[in-house]
């Protein structure tokens, strides 16, 4: 049947992948009160990104062409090569050139690369127009034992970078910091927690806290 | 029985006019069926006699202001213009929308008219609906259609592939032309590599 419509919006929520490509991860950066740069996106291979086929599978498919509309409800797992979102509702919207404009995934979001870098947060909407993510509801980062987590994560898909807003944590497993995890991209932190923050254990950096 | 002047007068312009009104009916709403019927009757599931109009190949279409709305192919059908249902074997319903033409065979179907307007389908067997403009095929085992609400329901499994990939699931509900609808269940969406490639070509005019 008139499918096309359909087909045309379920293909440009692939651009939607994008999301994932933000999760490539190597934490920690500039020591900033309340905005910290994390380098993001350092270990991404684009090219292959977009080669790969996209796999949507939900409880139910909601599409409205005359609104440009479209919403995954129900156990949604999208993935494109060794990349993996999974959320419980994925709206998304699209313009008359059929490319999406933005997309919000809601609900125990979990973003993934390669079982090694793991994205959390209840809510993550991607906008087009700028190219960025922002996550947030308890949005966290993690990756070789290490983690990031603060009030917003944005991630600058166009910049390789992001930030993480607010009250931000980082912990540094040991095993990060021989280098097989994240790369600090600017001025090493200093890890001096204010009195209110519980005392560090060994391996963790609890970096400014914002707010 | 000799006429007089008068009379004959009065029977032509009577004849006139019914031809003039069947013209203009005619022009309103056109149906056609294919070769020549036989008449068959039949018992119904609650003993009541039925007389079904028997084609050995079906055919009947509506057009309406000069536009064909649409037109029904079947190698048999069998037609109550009692009860306004066609019974058809390997129907081909074609229906014009305005800015897309859909296509639907499968191996059986039945077919509700009310004046001589198509008002629902119910589809079984292999169900095939294909939109010609825009190239996507829907696959599945049963569709109800309902014109009046412009919707159709697919109950069963249901596949649908385009150029850019395919959407699976179960329970579907939408418009014919799919401008809206929702997959109830077990949703599976395919989406090609190059189909962001060839978003953005489209987007940039290439084909």
């Amino acid at each position: 049947m008139a499918k096309n419509s359909t087909l045309r919006q379920i293909g440009v929520t692939g651009i939607g992948l994008i999301l994932l490509s933000s999760v490539a991860v190597g934490v920690v950066a500039e020591n900033k009160p309340a905005t910290q740069s994390i380098g993001l996106g350092a270990n991404f291979d684009k090219s292959s990104f977009r080669k790969a086929p996209t796999n949507i599978t939900s409880d139910s498919l909601s599409v409205e062409s005359e609104k440009h509309l479209f919403v995954y409800s129900g156990n949604v797992v999208v993935t494109q090569a060794d990349m993996k979102i999974i959320c419980e509702n994925l709206e998304g919207r699209y313009n008359d050139k059929n490319q999406i404009e933005i997309l919000t995934a809601t609900k125990n979001v979990v973003i993934t690369k390669a079982d090694t870098i793991k994205a959390t947060s209840q809510k993550a909407v991607y906008t087009a127009a700028d190219g960025i993510v922002v996550m947030t509801d308890n949005p966290a980062l993690e990756q070789n034992g290490s983690s990031l987590a603060s009030d917003i994560i944005k991630i600058y898909l166009n910049e390789n970078r992001s930030e993480a807003i607010g009250k931000v944590k980082v912990n540094l497993s040991p095993k990060s910091e021989e280098g097989a995890g994240p790369v600090p991209t600017g001025t090493p932190p200093t890890p001096t927690p204010p009195p209110s923050t519980p005392t560090p254990i060994p391996g963790v950096i609890i970096l400014g806290q914002g707010k | 029985m000799r006429l007089t002047k008068l009379q004959s007068r009065i029977l032509a312009v009577g004849v006139l006019a019914l031809v003039f009104t069947a013209g203009f009916l005619l022009s309103r709403t056109k149906k056609e069926f294919g070769t020549i019927p036989t008449i068959e009757v039949s018992k119904d599931d609650d003993g009541t006699l039925d007389a079904k109009v028997v084609f050995g190949e079906f055919r009947k279409s509506e057009v309406k202001n000069g536009r064909k709305l649409w037109e029904v192919h079947a190698k048999t059908g069998r037609y109550s213009p009692e009860k306004g249902i066609g019974d058809l074997e390997f129907p081909e319903v074609t229906i014009y929308k305005p800015t897309e033409t859909v296509v639907l065979t499968a191996d059986k179907a039945r077919i509700h008219l009310t004046l001589n307007s198509l008002t629902k389908i119910d589809a079984k067997g292999s169900v095939v609906a294909h939109a010609v403009n825009k190239d996507v095929t829907l696959k599945t085992s049963r569709v109800l259609y309902d014109k009046e609400i412009d919707k159709l329901h697919c109950p069963e499994h249901v596949e649908i592939t385009g150029p850019q990939g395919s959407i699976s699931g179960d329970d579907l509900e939408g418009t014919v032309d799919i401008k809206a609808f929702v997959f109830r269940r077990n949703v599976r969406t395919f989406i090609r590599a190059d189909a962001r490639k060839q978003n953005g070509n489209k987007a940039n005019g290439k084909k």
